[in-house]
Formats: C-alpha cells, sequence, structure tokens
C-alpha cells in the first residue's frame, strides 16, 4: 500500500490540510516542534484503525483532538500493489468513527483491513508506526504476536525452560561447592582439623612409654618376691610332711616289734590252712553228688517203663509220614467228588431241555458240529440288517407319499377358493392401477392448485384493500402543521391570558403547547417505524409477488385440466368427488390384482406338490422291490443252513447263540467226568496204602472213600508215639552219661583223700586240730607284716632313698620342735604375701592405664573418621563435577545452538544493527529457552542485554528490530508505508549517517515518510540517497 | 638341596582404620576392628598347623607410620608364638611402616629378624642345617620413589634357595603408589628363586618360575575396593629346587561389592526383597565368614525415579540391615549406591532434531580435558585436597564417565520437562 494523499479535514492544528505524497518510496516531511508531525503520524494511524477509546492506554499518545473544535475527520488517498485507488475517509464517532472507503471498490472498515492485510493495529504502531517514544521503550517488542517472531529461534526448545534446569544443576553444584560455601569446603576444614588432632595425638606416646618403664620395674621386683615366696613354700611343705609322717613312722616300729615274736612257719605248706580247709569241703561236696546221681539214674529206668512206644510203627515210619502229607489232599478230594457228580448230573440235564429249545428245524445240535458258528451268526447279522434297512426305507417312503398325498389335495382346494374369490369381486375397472393412481394424483394437485388460487386472489384482495386504506391513511397527524396549529394557538392563548391577567388562560396556554410538544413527539415516535410511502412501496412490491404466483398457479391447472382431459375446471366439490370414485377404484383393483397373484402362486405350487407325488409313487415302487428281494435272499440263507424260514434276523441270532452255548455245556460235562475218574482214582491209592499199616497197629479198618476218620486217628497215634520215642531217647541219654561221670567223681575223691594227708605230714602234725592251731599263728604274723607293706606303700618316705633325710630327721627331731618351725615359716611367708600382694596391685593399675590408652587410642578413631570424610568428599566431588560438567554442556550447548538456530529475523535485526552501530557490535541474538535477546560484541566474547546498552544504542537495536520486523512482515503480505517520527535525535552524528543509509536501503522496498523538525537528518539522507541516484520528497509544513 | 617349606604375606596393615564405612551397629564395628588383628593370628596359625620353616612378611606390617603400641604388642606375640614353636620370621617394612616411624620399645624374640634400609643376606636354618638364603630391604622413610633393586648385594657362593623380600611396585600399577618401582625383567636379573613381594593388595603371581614372583595380597579386605578372599602363599620348596604355591585365605571379614539391576523391579518392596535375596546368598558362599558388601543399584527402570531425591535409597539401607542378622556370621550392607538411569533410549533421544538432540550429540564431539579447567576449582591438586588422577587414560576414563553421567542427568530433566 502507498499513501498518495492526506486530506486532514479536520484533525489537531490542521484544517482542511492536504498533503500530497509524491511517487517515490522516501517522503520527508520536515517542519519545526509543534508544527503538527507527530499529529501527521496520528492521522495516519487514525484512519487505518479508528479513533481510540479513552480507555485505551495509548489514547493520550494519539489523541490530537480539533483545534477548532467540531468532530475531527479526513482521507487517506492509497494505492494497492495491484494498482487500485482508494480513498478511505473517517469521521469522529462511536466504535472508532465512521470509515467510508471510494475509489475502484467501496465498502468500510472490512475493505480496509483487507488494504492493509489484516494487520493487527497493535503491530501497526510497534513496528510500522515508529516515533522515540516506542524505540525508547523495549516492551513495544513484546507483543504477542511480535514477541513470538523475535523469539522462535528457541523453535525446537519446545515448551522447556532452560534457565529453570540450569538454576537446578547450579543449585546442586553450588550446595556442593561454591567460592565461599558448600558441603564439600566445610568438609575439607573438617578434615584438616582431623588431621592437626591426628597430630597431636602422637604426644600420648611418651606417657605410654613411661607406664611400659614402670610396669617392666614391677614385674623384677614380682619375680624376686616369688623366688623367695617359693623356697618358704617349700620348706613349709617340709615341715608339714615331716608332721604327717610322724605317726606312721611310730606305727612302723610297733609291727616290726610284733612280727618278731610269731613262728616264721618255715616247713608249714605255703597256704596250708586254705587248702586244707578247701579240700575238706570239696570232699564233702564229691560224696553227696554221687549219692543223688544214684537216685536220679533209677527213676529214669522207671520212666522209660511207662511210654507208650508202638512198634509197628517204626516199620511203617515212612509210608505214615506220606500218609500224613496227604491227608489234607485226600479229605478234599472226598469232599469235591459228590458235588461234581451232582454237576455232571445237572449239566446233562441242561443239554438234554437245550436241544429241544431252539426254533429249528434240526433236533439235535450237535448237527453243527464242525460247522464255524461265529461266521454263520456274522453272515446272517449282515443278511438281517439288509432285510431290515430294506423295510425301514421302504416304510420312509410310504409314510412320505402319504404326506405328499395329503399336501396335493390341500394345494388344490386353495386354488379352487382363491379362483372362486377372484370370480367374486365385483366392479373391477379396466384401468391399471397406475393409471389410476396418476389420474388420482393429478385430481390432488389439481385440488390444491385451485385452493391456491382461492387464497392467492383472497391475499390480493386484502392488500388492493389496504392500499386503498393506506392512501387514506396519509393523515395530517402525520405533518407537524398540527402541532404548529395547536402551539400557535396555545400561544395566542397565553399571550392574551398574560395581557389580560386571566390566570385560566394562561394554564389553558401552557396546557395546549404541552399538548402540541406531546402529539409532536407521538408522531416522531410513529415515524420511527415505516414512512406510510415506504409501506406502501412494500405492499406493492407484496401485489406483484402475488400477481405472478398466480399466474403460476393459473397455467399449473391448465396443464392438470389438459391430463386429466377436462375442458372445464370442476368445482372443489367435484374435484373431491372424483378423487374419492378414483380411490375406491384404486381399492378395487389392488384386490383384484393381489388375489390373481395368489391364484397364479397357488397354481404352481399345486402343480409342484403333484409331481412330487407322481415321484415319491415311483420310489415306493422301487423300496417295495428292494424290500422283496432282501427278504428272499434271508430265507435262502436260513434254509441253506436249515433253519427255521419263519425266524426273523433278531431270533435267528438269538437261536446260534442258544446254540454255541449247549456246545459249551457239552465241553464242560466231559472235563467233569475226566475229574470224577481221576479223584476216585487217587482215593483208591492212598487207601490201598493205609489199609497194611492199620492191620499190623491192630486199629480199625474203613469203608471205601470214608478213611479220612481212619487217617486222622493215625495221624494223632504216630505224633504221640514220636513224642514218647523223643523222651525215652533222652532218659537213656542222661542215664548213660551219669555212669560215666560217677567213674571220674569217684576218682577225684580218693584225689582229696590223699591231699589231706599229705597236708598233715608235711607240717609234721598228727591230726586236724594240731595242723589248724599251727596254721592260725603263723597266718597272723603274714597279717601283721601285709600292714607294714601298706604302711610303706602309702607312705614310700619312710622306706626309698627319697626319704633318708626325712627318716633321719624323725630320728632327731620331736614332733613337737617341727610344729615350732612350723609356725616360723608361716609368719614369714604371709610377709611375703603381702608384699607381693600390693605389687600385683600396682602392676594391675599400670596395666590398666596402658589398656585404656590402648583402647581408646584417639589415632585409631580420628583415622576412621578421616578415611569416612575423604570418602563422602569423593563421593559429593563425583556429584559436583557431573553436575557442573552438565551445566557446561547445557550452556555450551545452547550458545552453539544460538549461533546456528537464529531466525531470518535476528540474521537481518543484526545485519541492521551492525550497520547502524558501525561495527561495534556484531549481532543481536535471542537467548535459547529465554525470552530475552543479548547483543554481542564485534569480537564475538562480550554479551549483554539490552537494558546494559547506553540509551542511544538501545534506540539504534530497537530500530534495527523494527526494520527487520518490516521486512518479515513484509515477506507475505501488502508492504505497509513506515512512519518514522525523529527516530534519531539521540544518535551521534556518525551513527545516525550510518542510519539514514538504512533508512534509504529500507525505502527501496517499503514507502518511507520520515517526519524530523531537523535539517540535519534531510541533508544526510539525501547524502545517504546520492549513491542509490534517488532524492527523497522534502516536503515542508 | 633340601625340602622346605615357608609362608610368604604382606600388608598386614595391622590395626588399620577401615575406609569407606558410613555407619555401623557396634557388632560390624568391633569385628571390623579386630579383623586385621584376627587375620594376623590366622596367619599365625596356619604357620604352626602347617609346620612351616619360616615365614615371610613382605612390609607394610602397620598401616601407618605412627604405630599404635596395641598394634606393636599384637604383632609382637605373634611372632613370640612362632619363635617359641621354631619358627623363624624374616620382616621387612614398606611405605607404611618404614624405619623412621614412631615406635615402641620391644624385645624382639630371638627367631625374628627385621631387614634394615641396607640390603643383607640371612640364612634360614632348620636346626644347624641352612636351608635357604634370604635377601630383604626395609623402607627408610615413606616415600621411596627410587628402585631399590640396584642396592642388592650378591648371592653367596653355595647352592641354597634364594629368596628375595621386597616392598614394591612392579610395572606401576597405578592403583597404588609407585614405591621402589621396578620391573619384572629388573627382577629376573637378580639371580634369585623366589620374590616375595608386597605392596599391591591383590593377590598375583608375576612370573611363575625362574623366579617364582609374587604378590600375596594383603591378608584382609579393608574396603570396598579389596574385595574377595584374601590371605598368604604357602611355597613348598622340593630337592630340586621347584617351587609349588598354594594360596591361603586368612581374612575373617569379607569385602564384596555387587551390583543389582532395577530392571523389571516395580516397588521399593521389590527392590528389598531382591538386595536381601542376593546378600543371602552371597553370605552362604562366604564360608562361614562376616560378610561387608557394598550394593551397588544399576540399569534403568521405572524404580529410578523414585531412587533420585528424597532419602529413599537410605530408607532402603535401613530396611535391609534391619533384615539382617546381628549375631555372626553376619552380613553389613555397607552402603547402598545409586547408578540408575531414567527409562529413557538416550541413543535414540539424542537422534532426535532438537535442543536436547544437539546436546546428547555435543558430548561425542567433546574431549574429556575440555573440562579439565571447569574441574581444576575442586580437583585442585593442592595437598590435603582432591585431584584428578595423573595417568592420562584413567583421567580421561574417569571425566568420560561423568560426562556420560551428565548427559542422563540432562536427559532426565529434560524428559521432566517435556
Amino acid at each position: 500500500m502507498f499513501i498518495t494523499r492526506l486530506d486532514l479535514d479536520n484533525y489537531g492544528p490542521f484544517i482542511d490540510k492536504k498533503l500530497e505524497i509524491p511517487s517515490g518510496n522516501l517522503t520527508i516531511i520536515i517542519g519545526p516542534n509543534e508544527a503538527g508531525k507527530s499529529a501527521l503520524r496520528a492521522f495516519i494511524r487514525m484512519v487505518l484503525f479508528g479513533f481510540l477509546n479513552r480507555r485505551d492506554r495509548q489514547f493520550d499518545f494519539y489523541d490530537y483532538p480539533p483545534v477548532r473544535g467540531g468532530s475531527s475527520s479526513g482521507a487517506l488517498s492509497v494505492t494497492s500493489a495491484n494498482g487500485k485507488f482508494y480513498t478511505i475517509r473517517r469521521t469522529e464517532g462511536t466504535r472508532g468513527g465512521q470509515v467510508i472507503v471510494s475509489g475502484d471498490d467501496s465498502g468500510g472498515q472490512e475493505l480496509v483491513d483487507s488494504l492493509i492485510s489484516g494487520l493487527d493495529q497493535d503491530v501497526y504502531q510497534n513496528v510500522f508506526s515508529i516515533s522515540i517514544g516506542e524505540l525508547q521503550e523495549f516492551n513495544t517488542l513484546n507483543s504477542g504476536e511480535v514477541k513470538e517472531r523475535i523469539y522462535s529461534a528457541g523453535l525446537g526448545v519446545g515448551s522447556l525452560n532452560l534457565p529453570s534446569i540450569l538454576n537446578e544443576l547450579k543449585r546442586e553444584s553450588d550446595n556442593l561447592w561454591s567460592p565461599r560455601s558448600g558441603q564439600i569446603r566445610h568438609w575439607f576444614t573438617d578434615l584438616t582439623k582431623l588431621r592437626e588432632e591426628l597430630s597431636s595425638t602422637q604426644l600420648g606416646l611418651a606417657q605410654y612409654e613411661d607406664l611400659g618403664g614402670r610396669e617392666h620395674e614391677i614385674n623384677e621386683q614380682l619375680s624376686e618376691s616369688r623366688v623367695v615366696l617359693l623356697k618358704l613354700h617349700s620348706m613349709e611343705s617340709r615341715k608339714k610332711k615331716m608332721i604327717e609322717l610322724r605317726g606312721s613312722w611310730d606305727k612302723l616300729l610297733e609291727l616290726e616289734r610284733q612280727i618278731s615274736l610269731l613262728p616264721d612257719g618255715e616247713g608249714f605248706p605255703y597256704q596250708g590252712v586254705s587248702i586244707f580247709k578247701q579240700s575238706k569241703l570239696k570232699r564233702n561236696e564229691l560224696q553227696e553228688m554221687l549219692s543223688r546221681g544214684d537216685e536220679i539214674k533209677d527213676e529214669g529206668i522207671r520212666k522209660i517203663s511207662y511210654l507208650g512206644v508202638i512198634e509197628a510203627f517204626l516199620l511203617y515210619e515212612h509210608d505214615i509220614e506220606r500218609l500224613r502229607n496227604e491227608i489234607s489232599h485226600y479229605e478234599s478230594a472226598a469232599k469235591d467228588l459228590p458235588n461234581l457228580k451232582n454237576s455232571l448230573l445237572n449239566e446233562e440235564e441242561r443239554i438234554s431241555e437245550g436241544g429241544k429249545a431252539f426254533r429249528t428245524n434240526r433236533n439235535d445240535p450237535g448237527l453243527f458240529e464242525g460247522m464255524d458258528i461265529e461266521a454263520i451268526q456274522d453272515e446272517l447279522t449282515v443278511q438281517g440288517e439288509k432285510l431290515t434297512e430294506s423295510n425301514i426305507q421302504l416304510k420312509r417312503v410310504s409314510d412320505q407319499l402319504e404326506g405328499m398325498d395329503k399336501a396335493e389335495s390341500l394345494a388344490k382346494e386353495e386354488l379352487k377358493e382363491a379362483i372362486r374369490d377372484r370370480e367374486r369381486l365385483q366392479g373391477v375397472p379396466n384401468q391399471s392401477l397406475e393409471e389410476l393412481e396418476l389420474e388420482s394424483e393429478s385430481l390432488v394437485n389439481l385440488h390444491a392448485a385451485v385452493v391456491d388460487q382461492t387464497a392467492i386472489e383472497q391475499e390480493l384482495r386484502n392488500l388492493n384493500f389496504q392500499l386503498s386504506t393506506l392512501s387514506r391513511s396519509v393523515h395530517p397527524w402525520n405533518t407537524k402543521w398540527i402541532p404548529l396549529t395547536i402551539l400557535l394557538l396555545g400561544a395566542i392563548i397565553l399571550t392574551g391570558s398574560i395581557v389580560f391577567g386571566e390566570f385560566s388562560g394562561v394554564i389553558s396556554g401552557f396546557v395546549m403547547a404541552g399538548l402540541a410538544s406531546g402529539l409532536y413527539f407521538w408522531t416522531r415516535g410513529e415515524d420511527l417505524g415505516t414512512e406510510p410511502t415506504s409501506f406502501n412501496r412494500t405492499l406493492k412490491l407484496d401485489q406483484g409477488k402475488l400477481a405472478h404466483r398466480s399466474e403460476g398457479v393459473r397455467v399449473e391447472i391448465e396443464s392438470l385440466l389438459s391430463r386429466l382431459q377436462l375442458k372445464e375446471l370442476p368445482s372443489e366439490r367435484e374435484i373431491i368427488e372424483h378423487n374419492n370414485a378414483r380411490q375406491r377404484q384404486i381399492r378395487i383393483r389392488t384386490r383384484f390384482d393381489e388375489i390373481s397373484e395368489k391364484v397364479k402362486n397357488l397354481t404352481h405350487q399345486h402343480e409342484q406338490a403333484h409331481e412330487i407325488l407322481m415321484e415319491t409313487e415311483s420310489l415306493v415302487e422301487l423300496k417295495n422291490l428292494e424290500a422283496q428281494q432282501s427278504n428272499d435272499q434271508w430265507v435262502l440263507s436260513l434254509e441253506k443252513l436249515s433253519l427255521d424260514p419263519g425266524l426273523t434276523p433278531l431270533s435267528a441270532i438269538s437261536v446260534l447263540g442258544g446254540i454255541r452255548s449247549l456246545r459249551e455245556q457239552e465241553r464242560n460235562a466231559r472235563e467233569i467226568r475226566q475229574r470224577i475218574s481221576t479223584i476216585e482214582n487217587y482215593l483208591k491209592e492212598i487207601e490201598g496204602r493205609l489199609s497194611p499199616i492199620l492191620i499190623a497197629s491192630g486199629l480199625p479198618l474203613f469203608e471205601t472213600t470214608q478213611a479220612l476218620g481212619a487217617l486222622d486217628d493215625l495221624q494223632n497215634r504216630y505224633a504221640q508215639h514220636k513224642k514218647a520215642e523223643i523222651d525215652k531217647r533222652l532218659l537213656e541219654d542222661q542215664i548213660e552219661k551219669w555212669e560215666s561221670e560217677r567213674n571220674l567223681r569217684i576218682t577225684e575223691l580218693e584225689g582229696i583223700e590223699k591231699k589231706i594227708l599229705g597236708l598233715l605230714q608235711s607240717a609234721g602234725c598228727s591230726d586236724e586240730h594240731s595242723f589248724l592251731e599251727l596254721g592260725s599263728r603263723i597266718s597272723d604274723r603274714e597279717n601283721l607284716q601285709l600292714q607294714m607293706e601298706e604302711l610303706l606303700r602309702n607312705q614310700p618316705l619312710l622306706i626309698n632313698e627319697e626319704g633318708t633325710s626325712f627318716r633321719e630327721e624323725l630320728k632327731k627331731e620331736s614332733s613337737e620342735e617341727t610344729e615350732a618351725y612350723l609356725q616360723e615359716i608361716n609368719s614369714d611367708i604371709k610377709r611375703i604375701q603381702q608384699e607381693t600382694d600390693k605389687l600385683l596391685g600396682d602392676q594391675r593399675s599400670v596395666q590398666d592405664d596402658r589398656d585404656r590408652m590402648e583402647r581408646s587410642n584417639p589415632s585409631e578413631e580420628i583415622q576412621s573418621h578421616i578415611s569416612q570424610l575423604t570418602e563422602e568428599i569423593e563421593e559429593a566431588a563425583d556429584r559436583w563435577a557431573v553436575s557442573v560438567i552438565a551445566q557446561k554442556m547445557l550452556t555450551d550447548a545452547r550458545e552453539k545452538y544460538q549461533r546456528e538456530k537464529q531466525g531470518p529475523l535476528l540474521e537481518s535485526a543484526s545485519r541492521y544493527f551492525k550497520q547502524f552501530t558501525k561495527g561495534r557490535y556484531s549481532r543481536v541474538e535471542s537467548v535459547i529457552g529465554e525470552e530475552r535477546l543479548q547483543i554481542v560484541d564485534s569480537f564475538d566474547k562480550f554479551k549483554d542485554a539490552p537494558s546494559k546498552l547506553s540509551r542511544g544504542t538501545a534506540e539504534q537495536l530497537l530500530l534495527a528490530m523494527r526494520f527487520a520486523l518490516i521486512d518479515e512482515y513484509s515477506r507475505n503480505s501488502e508492504p505497509m508505508p513506515v512512519v518514522l517520527d525523529d527516530v534519531m535525535v539521540n544518535f551521534d552524528p556518525e551513527r545516525a549517517q550510518a542510519t539514514c543509509e538504512g533508512i534509504v536501503e529500507l525505502s527501496s522496498r517499503h514507502q518511507v515518510i520520515l517526519l524530523t523538525c531537523n535539517p540535519e537528518t534531510v541533508r544526510r539522507i539525501q547524502i545517504a540517497s546520492e549513491p542509490l541516484d534517488k532524492r527523497p520528497t522534502v516536503i515542508e509544513i | 638341596m633340601q625340602e622346605f617349606r615357608f609362608i610368604h604375606a604382606a600388608d598386614l596393615h595391622i590395626d588399620s582404620p577401615f575406609k569407606g564405612l558410613k555407619s555401623v551397629n557396634p557388632t560390624v564395628s568391633k569385628a571390623l576392628q579386630e579383623a586385621t588383628f584376627q587375620a594376623f593370628e590366622n596367619l599365625v596359625n596356619v604357620c604352626l598347623e602347617r609346620r612351616v620353616d619360616f615365614l615371610l612378611i613382605a612390609g607394610d606390617v602397620y598401616d601407618g607410620a605412627d604405630r599404635a603400641p596395641r598394634s606393636q604388642l599384637r604383632f609382637l606375640n605373634g611372632l613370640k608364638k612362632l619363635s617359641d614353636a621354631g619358627v623363624d620370621a624374616f620382616v621387612v617394612h614398606g611405605n607404611h611402616d618404614p624405619l623412621n616411624g614412631q615406635y615402641s620399645r620391644m624385645s624382639w624374640p630371638e627367631r625374628v629378624h627385621t631387614f634394615k634400609e641396607v640390603p643383607s643376606w640371612v640364612t634360614a636354618s632348620r636346626g644347624n642345617i641352612p636351608i635357604a638364603n634370604i635377601q630383604g630391604v626395609s623402607y627408610p622413610r615413606s616415600s621411596v620413589v627410587e628402585n631399590l633393586l640396584p642396592g642388592f648385594v650378591s648371592p653367596p657362593l653355595d647352592n641354597l634357595f634364594k629368596i628375595g623380600l621386597l616392598h614394591c611396585n612392579v610395572g606401576g600399577n597405578s592403583n597404588h603408589d609407585n614405591y621402589a618401582p621396578c620391573t619384572v625383567d629388573d627382577l629376573c636379573q637378580m639371580n634369585m628363586d623366589y620374590w616375595a613381594l608386597g605392596h599391591i593388595h591383590t593377590r598375583q603371581t608375576l612370573k611363575q618360575a625362574n623366579p617364582t614372583i609374587v604378590y600375596p595380597g594383603n591378608i584382609q579386605g579393608r574396603h570396598p575396593g579389596e574385595t574377595g578372599p584374601h590371605g598368604c602363599v604357602l611355597v613348598e620348596v622340593d630337592q630340586n629346587g621347584s617351587v609349588g604355591t598354594e594360596f591361603i585365605e586368612l581374612d575373617v571379614v569379607r569385602w564384596e561389592s555387587i551390583e543389582v539391576s532395577i530392571e523389571n523391579i516395580q516397588g521399593i518392596d521389590d527392590l528389598v526383597n531382591r538386595i536381601t535375596d542376593r546378600l543371602v546368598r552371597l553370605q552362604s558362599g562366604a564360608d562361614g565368614r562376616d560378610v561387608v558388601c557394598r550394593v551397588t543399584l544399576s540399569g534403568r527402570g521405572p524404580l529410578h525415579g523414585q531412587l533420585v531425591g528424597g532419602n529413599t535409597i537410605s530408607v532402603v539401607e535401613e530396611e535391609i540391615r534391619l533384615n539382617q542378622s546381628q549375631e555372626s556370621p553376619w552380613i553389613w550392607l555397607e552402603r547402598l549406591s545409586d547408578k540408575t538411569f531414567p527409562e529413557i533410549d538416550l541413543e535414540h533421544r539424542a537422534n532426535q532434531d532438537d535442543f536436547l538432540g544437539s546436546i546428547l550429540r555435543e558430548v561425542d564431539g567433546s574431549e574429556p580435558d575440555d573440562f579439565r579447567e571447569l574441574l581444576a576449582e575442586v580437583f585442585s591438586g593442592r595437598r590435603h585436597q582432591l585431584k584428578l588422577p595423573e595417568d592420562d587414560a584413567q583421567r580421561k576414563l574417569l571425566i568420560k564417565e561423568w560426562m556420560e553421567r551428565a548427559r542422563w542427568i540432562l536427559a532426565e530433566k529434560f524428559s521432566v520437562q517435556e
């Protein structure tokens, strides 16, 4: 869009001011302060976007009320990019004022919006219309859409909040280590303290060494005391031993004296008295034994004579043993025999009965002998199944035939009934149903058209009536003459009343004036609606429409009449009656068509049923034939086996089964007969062996097959015989044994007698009494000698070499003297022991001190703490390292990303900024993940926030951002004119010149209107334009 | 040559403070304080049970040059026991217990031989029969940065088995201070049959034979980095001078470190159960020893969000500790550390064409040393301060790991905002 003219009808200081903007993209409007340059900028904004509401925060900034009063108004003449011309005129009013666009197209605000490509007024103000005010306020770049474009460099970071991540990491690492605090730092301090503490604990070692020396001294004293104590204890135990030996020593002397008084027993047999007494006892014992043995022998001989041993049994012992083993077999065989005989009788009876029982033309079942009954049975089963199957099939098709016959009759009856129904139906029209329905539809339409026509005629009549009424109602009430007349009348009455002092007249005058005013305003209120004339126009319009509709209905009626072949239009009632008649005909025709369809279907059904009936009859005949063949085959099979041809398959199988069991029974009978014969032979054989034994033993005989009793008796008797035989053998053995022992005992008795005699002779004693007395005295001496031996064994010191010194002392020292020595030694021991105990106490105390020092070894604890702390520090340092590395990775990546991913907008802004600052700064970039900008110096090192820049440089940055935004917005939409209002007031001359070059460059793509009060600016622009051979237009106001 | 056997141990670090323990209950604390003493007693008992001819201790008997009297007394008692049983002990001191450290006056048993700062030969005997020649050297001060092998003297002209006893860093192991540095080749040139080394706490055999070169490791693990069995080496020398070695476990408290992935774990209770199960299994494999275990949570999973921030980790730690037995053998959760990551497909995220994608990609192009200046603030390397590893590869590896974790942190923080 290009502004070609400004018509300032009434705006700010301008009245009917026209400014022509010649072609060429750069126009400088120069004027002194308060000439209205800012008002011009506000004017352009106002025409394009409307008047600002008072509540708008920018209102004061853009409010230029006409100095002469009245409503603000004015127009902009513009040319669009496609070459069309428009004039946009805006007049102050509500909702931004009234706007009218005229020219190649006409319209209102919508057309204006399309001319400025729907640009938002905030964006326009912040981007295209720039004054020093915008440049000094960074927030003007923070309106939603602009902000989004600037920080689009963060695309790819998504919703990430990088500062929060960085802060989090920094917090973590700072907690562990920071220049003045942090856990690791504290731990390092603790560690140093611990190490100092550790070195101080080494001093405790000297004290420990002193304790060691003291302990050594005590130990030496203790050793000495222990030696003395040892000696004393040795002396003490010697004296105690002497006291202990004294009693034994005296007893020894006494024993020696007694022994010397008794005979020494030389020549007396060794242990003679004891041997003599034992020999006497043995002699008595032997004599008693001999007498008792003889008595037992006599008793045995007597018992043998009473024992019942049977002589014959001794001869038949082997046979009897065999028979004893066979008794149970005999008993079982004898018991089985009658049962088997009964079984045989029963079996024979059943065989005889069975032969007669079967329905066969053979009386002797034995005739089947040699034939394979199972094969016969299988063959008959197959034939029987065949016959049964044929009969079943025949039955099934016969049943089907019966069913089909009934169905065919039924179908026939239904058909007849339907034909009768159809014949009964009267008054059937000749036309088809479709024709009748078409006719009826036309009648309905005709009726509707007639009704429509009547309604339209009625509406037309009403309209005509309204029109005529309306023409009458254009009434003097609707003019101002009536209230004026009343007002005039009121005024005359009021004047007259005042002149004549008539009070009621005054009231009447006021009343009339009031009435007139009321009437006037009432009629004005009425007029707010439709004016009578406009209503009339509407009615006439409606009248035209109705006439049009009426013509349509008439054409439709004529078309319907021709379709119904009617020459005249029947009345509405006639149409209804015609239509009713047609409806009746439609119903009859529908009924007729339905019945005809039914007849057709039933005829088809009857034909089908008849056809199936015929097919079934043929099938029955076929199955009948098959059944007959199967039956013939069956009879033939029975006759071949000579069985009753009248047998059914089921009974034939049963007969064959009976024959098979009969054959089984015959086999059984044969086996039973065989077993009876075997048993009888066995019984005879046993009885044959039993009889000679019974005869030889004189026992009673038995009936044939009844030898069980005799066998049991024989067994019992044989058992008794065997027992008696054993007893007899035992007794005989005893007698024999005693006789051999008796001889031995007699020899022994003789030996003892000789021994006693020898003892007496050796001792030189004539009799037993003197022998025993001498023996007693010798024994006493021996006892005394034993006591002396026992004494010496208990106190070996009284006899051995070791005890020599004791014996000498016992001889020399009295018991009292020994006691006195012991007492003296004990008192010495007590004294030394006390000294030792004291030393031990001292030793314990020193050791305790050393132990305590060892146990509470602080260096061990400190070292453990140091070790723990070191581990903690290492762990924390590990976490710190990871955290700071993560921070560096994040910041490095962000910087790289920033360099690589800044969008075209910031690249363009950087170019302008570099240009405006003459290369002092290299670029401006948005910080990734944050909505803020930072500027980078020419060395790509120094980075800072724009807020840190000087005022002029900050304005250059913001201007650069605007220029970039202007390019950005214009890339895809209508280029907008750019209005710059004294933007370089804070720029130094050099940068101002550089900026002017930028403005000239911008004007090659956009219309630029530069408002300035500074002729220097004009000069700079002119200088900047020279290389491009473009001369800016300068307008003075 | 006479057959004989000896025990080679090193780095007893008696009375060493346990490192890296945040909080322990009294039972655990007491057991840990006693652990190095107990392990030393185990060493003495093993010498007696296996009827060895002598014991070699290759430096760092004590943890610090400022030796606590208690440590010296316990050490003295152990050696007395051996001496009484006729077992000789040959000892050198290392960087932790150099000769210029503080000593208590102790009367060392006759059969204990401590090598001084000048290398010298000593002959070990069984009764009156010499069985081996041993040469060793002790550190005069803690920081011995020169190779000590040139000071070693030539062996005596006999056919006895020759043993070198030295506390040194072979091949510049970067996990330990580079004291008395030397190489395997250096050692091979010294005409020894067996090198009994100390200083490196991880058991390793540098050379199987001619000569056999062995680090037995320390006898008791002391921090989460010293996991698994620790002990000594029993060396048997046959008539031909062939060497057979057997490792014998001596540690009483075992250090372990396990990783538990949070993948497929939905809730904190599940996590507690899974860790507890792993700890129970671990303890059942510790041969009745007490166990101190560090658990590192790893992997990606929905649980990550619950673990970061707040006190969830300490709550889980406490819960697990409550469930552990207080009776020996116990297992103590030393620390639960969280190295889990959020459920983010980092590589996929890095491929996206947006800001975060560009950061994550950018890291691949960064050099670890780019961050060195930034890190110097805390890793200043000044005395008593932290420093970055001097070894280039190690430093870069560490910073790389931090960079990777930083990537995850950024991805996580961004994903929260997205």
